[in-house]
């Protein structure tokens, strides 16, 4: 009987999450949000922007919910644990209960110093050094020219530019110690039209636009301090993969029209099934990294596939507004 | 690729290369861009990054055809002469019997080794 109690515990700890906040009430809302914002993430696959609003709000429920319960127990279930008596039994059994939320106080440290450290590293590091293994050059006037217009759609301050030396069809965003960093491969300049290009810069501007990498160092920090917790481990990359989505559908937006942006994908996707059979490149950390064939396994992929990307901007509603 | 680049006789660029195999392979440029990247990398071919006109690069060929040749067959032939000697030995010498080219050929390298080795 105790057996069967510890193990629905178990399972209604990592399926419910918020189990450690001692309070019923707080509980029962706790979960009736997490659940509403997992329905609500399954549901409205249409809807980039509010698939993220909901995984945003079961990470937080997660998150609050760990602290409760680390609270709970340095409250109530730690000095108990030294007295013989009719709740032996339950911690006893409860271990992985009281082992999840050991592990939430120094995953919570975790995700503190992890955090803090990211920042730190970002805002300190030029990005020749944040990414080593990548060279890059002085981007030539008319690339910066044109970032700049598409800044100036987008209303966002434009970002520094770079070139990365290599043939490879290779874009990102980043934050490095002169502010915001993107940079664009001379493989996706040389490949690509002029439309399409815009198009693929448009889609890292708005990473900056729909403030991701806020978002993102949330949700990381949120699945570091949570790692006990599976379901961190598909929130989070779910998160990401939401992220990209959106910024499909403002880069269209941007730059008024899906055509150029499918275009671009479309070529791109030819060229990844060459370097799927081919040893690690620039492309592979960058905004076309192939997703795996796996649909398990792409579960815990940050990039959707560019399949599933076109497909995206094929059902697109171009009556959207900003 | 490189057949391409040796008819040519001067480097290319990415688009150069497309509309030269467009016609018989309809592959999109960013495929082609990425596999001269990858010839890049392996070595056979050198670049130059060009700025003016949109970055871009002009590829052109590290070997001559010749050069090329030799390369290809001394990487074969190692491999095969280490792993199966005598198997590819036999070989050799089945090929020298059906075509009286190839006999040619190999009694001239033949009769070179042999020289060198009286000496």
């Amino acid at each position: 009987m105790i057996l069967i109690h510890s193990a629905v515990l178990f399972a209604a700890f990592f399926l419910i999450g918020p189990l450690g906040v001692r309070n019923a009430a707080d509980k029962l809302v706790l979960s009736v949000f997490m659940a509403s914002g997992l329905g609500v993430a399954v549901v409205s696959n249409r809807s980039s922007r509010q698939q993220s609003a909901a995984l945003i709000l079961v990470l937080t429920v997660l998150f609050y919910g760990s602290v409760q319960s680390i609270s709970t127990w340095l409250r109530f279930e730690l000095p108990e644990m030294g007295i013989l008596g009719e709740r032996e039994a339950f911690h006893a059994f409860s271990f992985f209960f009281t082992m999840n939320v050991g592990l939430s106080v120094i995953g919570t440290a975790a995700a503190v110093i992890v955090a803090i450290s990211m920042e730190v590293r970002k805002t300190r590091f030029p990005l020749a050094r944040l990414m080593p293994d990548v060279e890059f050059l002085a981007a030539p006037s008319e690339l910066i020219s044109s970032v700049h217009d598409i800044s100036r759609a987008a209303g966002i301050e434009p970002p520094n530019v770079s070139l990365i030396d290599s043939g490879d069809s290779a874009a990102f965003i980043t934050r490095s110690k002169q502010g915001f960093e993107l940079a664009v491969s001379v493989g996706l300049i040389e490949s690509l039209g002029r439309d399409e290009l815009e198009a693929c810069i448009a889609h890292e501007l708005s990473h900056v636009k729909n403030n991701d990498f806020a978002l993102r160092s949330f949700a990381t920090s949120a699945r570091v301090a949570l790692f006990a917790h599976p379901l961190c481990h598909l929130i989070e990359p779910a998160l990401y993969r939401a992220r990209e989505f959106l910024a499909d559908k403002t880069a269209v937006q941007i730059v008024g029209g899906r055509d150029a942006l499918i275009s671009a994908l479309t070529k791109i996707r030819e060229s990844q099934e060459y370097i799927a059979s081919q040893p690690g490149s620039v492309a592979t950390a960058c905004l076309f990294h192939p997703a795996s064939k796996n649909r398990f396994i792409r579960l815990f992929d940050k990039h959707p596939s560019l399949d599933a990307r076109i497909k995206a901007l094929r059902g697109l509603s171009l009556d959207n507004k900003l | 690729m490189l057949e391409e680049l040796w008819e040519a006789g001067s480097p290319l660029s990415v688009r150069d290369f497309h509309n030269k195999i467009a016609d018989e392979r309809p592959v999109a440029v960013t495929t082609v861009a990425t596999i001269l990247d990858r010839l890049y990398r392996k070595g056979l071919l050198s670049r130059r990054l060009v700025k003016e006109g949109g970055p871009h690069y002009l590829y052109s060929s590290r070997l001559s055809r010749d050069e090329f040749k030799h390369v290809v067959v001394n990487n074969v032939m190692g491999v095969l002469l280490r792993g199966f000697n005598d198997v590819t030995v036999a070989y050799l010498a089945e090929r020298m019997a059906e075509k009286p080219e190839d006999h040619r050929i190999i009694s001239k390298y033949l009769n070179r080794l042999k020289g060198g080795a009286k000496k």
